[in-house]
């Protein structure tokens, strides 16, 4: 286990950050306030926990840390610090909380407070809970406390495991997630808001885990989790297809969570505060300068190509796609469906999808075409809005029926026509750089029967004439322009639903009487940066579809046709590859990831 | 002895199909439950808050108990565990307890005042727990991820390769003549057994799948018949030589209810199910008419207010005590044999998944 540093660039051990401690430090980090312009300098980590603890947040043990810290209004402080540690039945969210506060200020906390959180931990019973992020936020908080009560007896903690079960337990499910994602994938893959719950974590891990080797892999787990974000980082937004995104984050990317980080990590300003980037700020990891750089070099287009897995499925094997890409996909052995991503990204915008199919529940986005623009909802995306007991029973133990009787209290958006997140076995979606193709045949039995897409306010059309009339719609926005083409169906094209943040494009499916089944639409885009109104209208003027049978085969491009395969998922052209760009490189199964950015390499090596 | 249906109060609804609340089936014969003092176990995943659902923690889930048939209820350990199941070392007279959860299994040798945990990250969504009353070290494990069993009280566990797909519903230990102390597994893929030194699961082709639960009781027949035979009102009639039989039913939420007095192996082949909306669980009742009762499987009924979810039920309880998951009702209620649905509401505000109980010595 190595890290491979090839680089004349600075890419050494972490520099040492020594923490606020207090008015004495505040001195010296005004002496630093303009020293460097990379998020984690001390100029940047001091504003984020200046604005944290002036902020209204509710009591969340990053604040409170935040403030102990600093010894900013104790009093009040170490009162909302009480509030915190009442609740005996919390879960994994209150245990990474409570853990990162103890080591942010174990040197200063008062005893009381320690032997008070002794006690919790002792008595409380955190629930573990069931997906990706849980455990990391569970197993990674019981290896830190129990790292800092070795030695106590079985009858010491809350599920009746000695200090040293705890910790090797902890060890031997941390080793095996971090061997498993970096080999395979992830399976809550590329998500907006649980990013953030694997970043946080894993910066505590980095920052306070003793064991020399298991340090190391925390290091580096972090900046692989980092780089898979940069890769899809455009502008302050987590670009392409999403497992587990919300319903807002779904239409307007930058309110996302993970926002926090990536501007912390990536950039030099900091709109988006969350509370938990006060651990970062209090802890030394300094995110590698070619990550950020990855995260922000945009002059030249390119295209990833990256593998996850799928949620494990416990019920309904075969359902998760019905023929989507062509059938060719088969889940693997652990019934985790394979999701092949692929984003093509440029500096005015990035197209980015997956294969199609659910692989996810509820929360799925399986492709998005995000524009490099200020403005909010800054995203075009589409889906089949696909509701079934299936879907939850496919991920859920719940009895599927029950849970579809009661998920509008749960998750109110789901069974909702109108939803802007969810995967839908009946879609399937090709992409060829800045083509998309996204195709549905739904049977008469499925509950929604037709699908949407979604166009901000602020795009202005170019050409185009009634919907009914043209298959073809052009649109504007800032140096984006957006081509949309209604494949299939030549009677019905659809119907148009704006509303105070844009768009709703709604189509059917073709008549019964027609002998097309399949339907959808084809996403083209192009940058109109440096170029005349004249020559773009010109362009327009030359595309044309080539449709064959129900689907498209083709789109002629100023001359030059772009072929499109639906024979097979056009994700996954490079399958023996984790991730496959001119930034990130790591072999299916490998444990190594090298990242490269012009002439440096920096190599992520899981294997020791 | 003949066969009835029997209406229920408020009056279910005269067709199966469409699902009420409960369907009561068919009459058998009665058995006597003997003196000894019932314990009865309510398995809660959570509570009837809208966000005490799929996956997370709800205060008020977990194990409880009821020493006076479901009146009155004492909670056990955790307050925010999912709890699917639980079983009893019955020698210990109700002292040691296992609960089969979300995070795993724990495990009470102190008639529930304190816990352990004795599975380890592997082992999550552990749906049903069953412990070999012969050899109590060894417990079997239902989880939504396949089978594990451990032959050393929990020290070690080893993963039992095979079901497909993984998640099995049930676990218990065949009391049946033909599969004695056998594992059985109820699960997605249908019903599965193993015995005890067997590598590999057995199942029967062409058998239920999607089941719920599957059970076994030794019941006595005596009636007109060599075989269960359905009349042309759809009622299914006795065999008709007094004897006892082994008979097993599988609910399936797929397929119904499905009966087999071949041991296991008779769910295969064309074994007709007597019940065709989905099913969740089921139970016979041992009254003095011996009935079976089929909870379907998450049924929204307006005969019975609407919401009306799927139903825990216990086949040893003196009367059937049925516990209901309602939903907008937030109301757990009882049923005494059938009269009255809305009586009493001993365990309110909880989404019951399993109900069990023992007999136990005050």
């Amino acid at each position: 286990m190595t890290f491979s540093l090839c680089s004349a660039g600075p890419l050494g051990p972490a520099r040492k950050f020594t923490g606020p401690k207090g008015p004495l430090l505040h001195l010296l980090l005004l002496t630093l306030l303009t020293s460097s312009v990379f998020a984690q300098s001390p100029s940047t980590r001091h504003n984020i926990l200046s604005r944290i603890e002036h902020a209204s947040y509710g009591p969340t043990f990053s604040v409170v840390a935040a403030k102990i810290r600093d010894g900013y209004d104790l009093d009040k402080t170490y009162a909302q610090l009480d509030t915190l540690l009442v609740r005996p039945y919390g879960d994994m969210f209150w245990m990474y909380g409570c853990a990162g506060l103890y080591y942010a200020t174990q040197d200063v906390l008062r005893p009381a407070c320690k032997e008070r959180i002794r006690e919790c931990w002792k008595h409380f019973t955190p629930y573990r809970g069931d997906t990706e992020n849980h455990f990391l936020m569970y197993y990674g908080s019981l290896l830190l406390m129990s790292q800092a009560w070795p030695g106590l007896a079985d009858t010491e903690w809350f599920m009746g495991k000695s200090s040293k079960e705890i910790y090797d337990e902890s060890k031997e499910y941390l080793d095996h997630w971090i061997d498993e994602t970096v080999r395979y994938g992830q399976t809550e893959w590329s998500s907006p808001r649980y990013g953030y719950y694997y970043i946080t974590p894993l910066v505590l891990l980095a920052e306070y885990t003793k064991d020399s080797r298991l340090k190391h892999r925390f290091e580096m787990m972090l900046e692989w989790t980092l780089a898979d974000y940069a890769s899809d980082y455009l502008a302050g937004c987590y670009c392409g297809a999403h497992s587990r995104v919300s319903d807002e984050c779904a239409i307007d990317p930058r309110k996302a969570e993970i926002t926090s980080y990536g501007e912390y990590f990536f950039g030099d300003t900091i709109t988006h505060v969350e509370p938990d980037i006060a651990f970062a700020a209090l802890y030394h990891f300094e995110c590698p300068k070619i990550i950020r750089q990855i995260a922000t070099d945009r002059m030249q287009p390119y295209e990833q190509f990256s593998y996850k897995r799928g949620r494990q499925m416990i019920r309904y094997m075969d359902k998760w796609s019905e023929g989507a890409a062509g059938g060719a996909l088969h889940a693997d052995s652990g019934f985790h469906a394979p999701v092949y991503k692929y984003e093509y990204m440029t500096r005015d915008y990035c197209l980015g999808s997956m294969q199609g199919g659910i692989v996810q529940p509820i929360q799925q986005q399986s492709w998005s075409l995000v524009f490099n623009s200020d403005k909010p909802h800054n995203i075009i995306t589409g889906l089949h809005p696909y509701v079934s007991a299936e879907e939850l029973g496919m991920f859920f133990p719940e009895y599927p029926s029950f849970m579809l009787e009661r998920i509008g209290n749960v998750k109110k958006g789901y069974t909702n026509e109108n939803k802007w997140v969810g995967g839908s076995p009946y879609e399937r979606i090709y992409q060829d750089k800045n083509v998309l193709v996204a195709l549905y045949d739904l049977p008469d039995s499925v509950k929604w029967r037709h699908v949407d897409l979604f166009l901000p306010k602020g795009f202005h059309e170019i050409k185009g004439a009634a919907f009914y009339e043209d298959p073809w719609q052009f649109y504007g926005i800032d140096s984006l322009l957006v081509g949309v083409y209604m494949l299939g169906g030549s009677s019905n094209y659809g119907v148009c639903f704006p509303d105070s943040i844009g768009l709703r494009f709604r189509r059917f499916p073709p008549l019964s009487d027609t002998s097309c089944h399949a339907f959808g639409y084809l996403i083209y885009c192009i940058s109109l940066r440096g170029r005349s109104g004249q020559d773009v209208m010109a362009e327009v003027g030359k595309l044309h579809v080539i449709a064959e049978g129900d689907f498209v085969r083709s789109v002629e491009d100023s001359g030059e046709t772009i072929h499109m395969d639906i024979s097979a998922p056009s994700q996954a052209r490079h399958p023996d590859w984790l991730f496959h760009s001119p930034y990130l490189e790591s072999k299916k199964g490998s444990g190594v990831m090298t990242m490269r950015y012009k002439r440096e390499k920096r190599v992520l090596d899981f294997r020791k | 002895m003949s066969v009835h249906r029997r209406r229920i109060h408020p009056p279910a609804p005269s067709s199966c199909r469409g699902g009420g609340v409960l369907l009561l089936i068919f009459l058998l014969y009665a058995s006597t439950v003997n003196a000894q003092h019932l314990r009865v176990f309510a398995c809660a995943i959570g509570n009837d808050s809208a966000g005490a659902f799929m996956g997370g923690s709800s205060n008020g889930s977990g194990l409880y108990q009821s020493d006076d048939t479901g009146k009155t209820w004492k909670h056990l350990g955790w307050r925010n565990i999912k709890c699917y199941s639980m079983d009893m070392v019955q020698s210990s007279n109700g002292r040691i307890l296992y609960e089969a959860t979300g995070l795993g299994v724990l495990r009470s040798t102190d008639y529930g005042e304190h816990w352990k945990q004795i599975t380890d990250w592997r082992m999550s969504e552990v749906m049903d727990v069953a412990v070999n009353q012969k050899n109590p070290e060894e417990i079997y494990l239902a989880t939504a991820h396949g089978a594990w069993r451990t032959r050393d009280g929990g020290r070690s566990w080893e993963y039992l390769n095979g079901i497909n797909p993984h998640f099995g519903s049930r676990a218990m230990y065949s009391q049946d003549t033909l599969l004695p102390n056998a594992l059985v597994i109820a699960g997605e893929g249908g019903i599965f057994w193993r015995n005890s030194s067997d590598t590999s699961w057995h199942s029967p082709k062409n058998g239920p799948t999607q089941v719920r639960d599957v059970k076994f009781k030794r019941i006595i027949l005596h009636s007109t018949h060599d075989h269960i035979e359905i009349d042309k009102s759809g009622n299914p009639t006795p065999p008709s030589k007094e004897k006892t039989a082994d008979m097993w039913i599988a609910a399936s939420g797929k397929d119904g209810l499905f009966f087999s007095f071949k041991g296991i192996i008779g769910f295969a082949g064309n074994t007709t199910n007597r019940w065709s909306d989905t099913a969740a669980t089921w139970c016979v009742e041992q009254q003095d008419d011996h009935r079976i009762w089929g909870g379907p499987d998450g049924v929204s009924d307006e005969s019975f207010g609407g919401d009306v979810g799927m139903i825990a039920v216990d086949h040893t309880l003196k009367n059937v005590t049925t516990c209901l998951r309602v939903g907008d009702k937030n109301i757990i209620g009882t049923l005494d044999q059938g009269i009255d649905i809305w009586g009493a509401k001993p365990l309110p505000h909880r989404q019951l998944w399993t109900l069990k109980s023992f007999l136990v010595t005050p």
